[in-house]
């Protein structure tokens, strides 16, 4: 009976509902095939991969920032010392681009805003040769919520804050004569006044005057007149003809290569000339490269000289000023003003990775009322180190930890210092 | 009484056999175990368009996505597991994958130089249908008016600096992978007459908004930035458009949710694996998933995948708009510790790779060079799955397959793509000087007991691939241990002693004992005293008619194979 009940178990553990193996490799996969044909795995994206993936493929940054035509995001800057703002806009260029109008209103956190109105023509003239000649009208209204103001010159002051309005409306034409070369002359008529600011700190008008604040209590309209040279051989500037940057982008930023700019402005006063001015900038950037373009040394000298007839008073307000995030780094934005400003800026510029990279950075401030009151004993240093993010070109974030006779101060920009 | 010890008996049976059923159910299985040997093993052709795909879609993949993925994410099975689609001899079968070429016979030079293209002359007169939207490769999409069929191909450039740069990569890359075994488009080089060229009225380029007009300021800033030939025009890589439908791309790990053909995840795939061995030395350091293609075929009735390798453009010292930057191949993109290292030494720290020499004068060459080149180190821009499972056994593939191009075919193959004489002689020099340190790392990384034969009397003959491509040095010598193979129980009976052999031949022990015996198995273990970790390869024998054939090949890895670092 026990021989009998394990022949028995055999019988039915041998079968046939039980499956054979497959009788060959090939059909071991087939199997595996024919289940996963019976089962399919879902087929549509996660959401976070779908939601990359339309951004990409549907240029969301490029329809929201940067379209054709239609409306976009504004990214802007009422001026130096406020904060970046976001607002509408809208632009229309043809398929061949060669007319682009556009209008944009921005705001920012310190209720700065700036509206602008727009248009360019890259290539007036195409018999002339491609982007040789140019031309851009625009027309600009900015309200900066609150500016600082210490006093003129680099003496110890007190801070107080204004409002300043500035309405522009301009034209300049640029002309390419060699690949790096390109000179600009425009015109424009500019007005611009101070108020009072919603501030904590004390309103310009209750702590200074007429003598103290030049300017103070005047609303002067220019008729602007401006020439400029600009020679620039660095290496990430765009292909002379097509905007396309060709260079390798050894970092953010030149590398190599050179930048001269000249430019004269005369500010004439439509009322009499009281607030009449020229002023006159001298840019020169020099950039040197080893270890494969991973190192670069920067260098900048800077220039800004104002010149007036002997009975014409510049607004305090349209003074050249050092400190903020790009000249004079560990000083309060718009710390030092006066007639003339002379700067000597170095920086030193590490790759990290393709997206970010350290500095250190020197800085040589001074302002003066008179270019014969220049003085060793007057500079202003600033040193310190950073931190940019950015890549093929740009430095879209900027953090600099700065250290000077103030004190350390962390300044954040958008774009390198120069 | 006794009745009843009878009667107790009886039922203590009972019991016993029916515990003794309920016991043979759970020790029990009645299928008959798997072999390990099927019939048709080893396979040399994996059938994988059994199932019709007719319902394949376009499955596309994000830039950002990608990069996030692999550079954060992780994915895939990262299991150090042997690679799954390969055979019993260790070996990739052809598939809608991988044909096996240059590894398995020696191709011609018409067959090097012709790669997937076929016999097609180009006219000068081109006229453009669509512009090209996706691509750092500045280039256009056009017909040459010569031909009647109005084939479309996308035309890319070089930059003005560097004339061949780029074109020259995308065709030879081609040349080489073709010859590696990947399904790769046709390429091709051509010559385009600017005076020449039409847009036609229905052309399109893809803008943020949708698509509109290609204008003649689109083809101007393409033009302006393109090297000219010395007659003026411009030389340019033409990609023939498939007819098949595009089904997007595939990545390196998973398998595609629509193809259930696909069943080998992809980062346990032997040639995926091992395509970071041929990335390393031809420098592809933009291989990724983006650079790759999946084509909708339909043949004999069956709609079927077929995956491709694209876009080489990166490949030697081109980065397709300018030459590679000095990091290609030495890190990736985002490397913590090193940056860090930077960052906190304010710059001092220096990378290693930055004192490389600067790049080659020749305009073509770009940035590449053998020196500083780590096979075993070398990086793509972002890490993927199937790059980082490459184990020894998967490299060692893979540098099998590189062993079998000699300077000729090298030579050939370059000269396809490159005008000037120095061009060709410089990639040449340097692609062997790579080939050097590939092989001297992947071909020593496990025992090189690649294929054997053995002959009906018994006569082994094995070969140790680091020997015959000249690498490593020659070995002490071999031990050779024979086995009779049982293939349904997956058991081994030991013949006769270990016999020490100082060159790869050597006789089975004396006797009748493989009389009968339907598998031997020969385990070789090669004495070397510069690898010590080498294991033992395990050689299966099939008896046929007409002798022994090979049917497996069993390696055992060592912990600290060179695979990958």
């Amino acid at each position: 009976m026990l021989l009998w009940s394990l022949v028995l178990c055999g019988q039915l553990y041998q079968s046939p509902t039980q499956p054979a193996p497959p009788p060959t490799r090939a059909s071991t996969w087939t199997l595996q095939r024919q289940a996963k044909a019976a089962a399919p795995p879902p087929t549509a994206a996660g959401g976070l991969e779908a939601l990359l993936f339309r951004a990409s493929n549907d240029r969301w940054i490029e329809r929201l920032f940067q379209p054709r035509t239609g409306p976009f995001v504004a990214v802007a800057s009422a001026g130096a010392g406020s904060p970046l703002g976001l607002g509408p806009g809208w632009t229309f260029s043809p398929p061949d681009y060669g007319i682009t109008v556009a209008a944009a209103m921005v705001g920012s956190v310190d209720r700065s805003w700036t509206a602008q109105a727009t248009l360019r023509m890259p290539d007036v003239v195409p018999a002339l040769g491609r982007d040789r000649l140019a031309i851009a009208l625009s027309a600009r209204h900015d309200v900066r919520a609150e500016d600082e103001y210490w006093g003129l010159g680099d003496r110890p002051g007190r801070v107080a804050t204004y409002r300043l309005s500035s309405s522009t409306v301009e034209g300049a034409a640029t002309y390419r004569m060699t690949p790096a070369l390109k000179v600009t002359a425009g015109g424009a008529y500019d007005r611009a006044s101070v108020g009072p600011s919603r501030s904590r700190f004390d309103g310009v008008f209750d702590v200074h005057d007429a003598t103290t604040a030049p300017g103070l209590f005047a609303t002067p309209t220019y008729r602007r007149i401006e020439v400029g040279v600009d020679f620039d051989q660095r290496d990430t500037v765009p292909s002379s003809r097509t905007g396309l940057h060709l260079a390798q982008p050894a970092l953010s930023g030149a590398s190599t290569g050179r930048r001269i700019q000249v430019a004269y402005a005369r500010h004439a006063d439509v009322d009499g000339g009281t607030w009449s001015f020229a002023r006159t900038t001298i840019d020169v950037q020099q950039y040197a490269t080893w270890l494969h373009g991973h190192r670069v040394l920067a260098l900048r000298a800077l220039a800004e000289i104002t010149s007036t007839g002997s009975a014409s008073i510049v607004p305090f307000f349209l003074l050249p000023t050092a400190g903020g995030s790009r000249i004079g780094r560990a000083d309060p934005t718009f710390r030092f003003r006066d007639r003339h400003l002379m700067a000597v800026q170095a920086e030193y510029r590490y790759l990290l990775n393709p997206f970010m990279h350290g500095a250190l950075f020197v800085d040589a401030v001074e302002v003066v009322p008179a270019l014969g009151a220049l003085s060793w004993r007057s500079i202003r240093w600033t040193g310190g180190v950073g931190l940019r993010v950015g890549a093929r070109g740009g430095a879209a974030l900027r953090l600099d930890l700065a250290f000077g006779r103030s004190g350390p101060r962390v300044a954040f920009g958008a774009g390198h210092a120069f | 009484m006794r009745s009843d010890r009878v009667a107790g008996a009886g039922r203590s049976t009972l019991v016993i056999v029916a515990g003794l059923m309920a016991l043979l159910g759970t020790v029990v299985d009645g299928r008959q175990p798997a072999p390990r040997f099927y019939v048709d093993d080893p396979i040399w052709v994996d059938n994988d368009r059994v199932i019709d795909v007719r319902g394949s879609r376009d499955i596309g993949l994000g830039d950002y996505y990608d990069f996030i993925e692999n550079a954060f994410l992780g994915p895939g099975d990262r299991r150090p597991i042997r690679a799954v689609n390969v055979n019993t001899v260790d070996e990739v079968p052809d598939s809608s994958w991988f044909t096996n070429r240059m590894g398995r016979r020696w191709l011609s030079a018409s067959e090097l130089t012709a790669g997937p293209n076929r016999p097609v002359v180009f006219g000068h007169a081109w006229t453009i249908v669509r512009g090209k939207n996706r691509g750092f490769h500045p280039g256009f999409r056009a017909y040459d008016r010569s031909d009647p069929l109005r084939t479309v191909y996308q035309l890319e450039v070089d930059p003005p600096a560097h004339p061949e740069l780029a074109t020259g990569a995308e065709v030879v890359g081609t040349a080489f992978y073709h010859a590696f075994g990947y399904n790769t488009l046709e390429m091709y080089l051509a010559e385009v007459d600017p005076g020449e060229l039409v847009i036609d009225p229905s052309a399109t380029i893809r803008e943020a908004q949708g698509r509109r007009p290609f204008t003649r300021r689109d083809l101007d800033d393409i033009l302006l930035n393109a090297a000219r030939l010395p007659n003026g025009r411009i030389r340019v890589s033409a990609e023939r458009i498939p007819e098949q439908a595009d089904r997007g791309r595939f990545e390196y790990h998973g398998t595609r949710p629509d193809d259930p053909n696909d069943i080998h995840p992809h980062e346990h795939r032997r040639e995926l694996r091992g395509s970071r061995v041929f990335a390393a030395w031809l420098n592809h350091d933009d291989s990724r998933a983006l650079n790759t293609q999946v084509l909708r075929h339909r043949e004999k009735g069956t709609t079927f995948l077929k995956y491709y390798m694209a876009d080489f453009g990166s490949l030697f010292g081109s980065a397709t708009r300018f030459p590679d930057v000095a990091q290609s191949g030495h890190e990736y993109a985002l490397s913590a510790k090193p940056a860090l290292l930077t960052f906190f030494s304010l710059g001092l720290y220096a990378r290693p790779w930055l004192r490389q020499p600067a790049p080659s004068p020749i305009p073509a060459v770009g940035r590449f060079t053998a020196e500083g080149f780590d096979p075993a180190r070398w990086v793509a821009e972002y890490p993927k799955a199937a790059f980082e499972n490459m184990r020894a056994d998967d490299a060692f593939w893979a540098a099998r397959i590189v062993a079998r191009f000699d300077e000729d075919a090298i030579r050939t193959i370059v000269g396809v793509g490159y005008s000037d004489p120095r061009t060709v002689d410089e990639l040449t020099r340097v692609l062997l000087a790579r080939r050097t340190r590939v092989l001297d790392t992947w071909l020593t990384g496990i025992n090189p007991i690649a294929t054997a034969t053995l002959s009906a009397d018994g006569v082994l003959t094995f070969e140790n691939t680091a020997v015959e491509a000249g690498v490593g040095g020659t070995p002490d010598g071999y031990d050779v241990a024979w086995s009779v193979f049982d293939n349904a129980l997956d058991r081994h009976t030991p013949v006769g002693t270990t016999v020490s052999v100082p060159t790869p031949r050597t006789r089975w022990p004396a006797g009748s004992w493989s009389t009968g015996a339907a598998f031997v198995a020969a385990t070789v273990t090669t004495r070397h005293p510069a690898f010590p970790h080498w294991r033992p390869v395990r050689l299966y024998f099939r008896r046929v008619p007409e002798g022994w054939r090979l049917v497996g090949l069993d390696r055992q890895l060592p912990e600290d194979a060179p695979a990958t670092r």
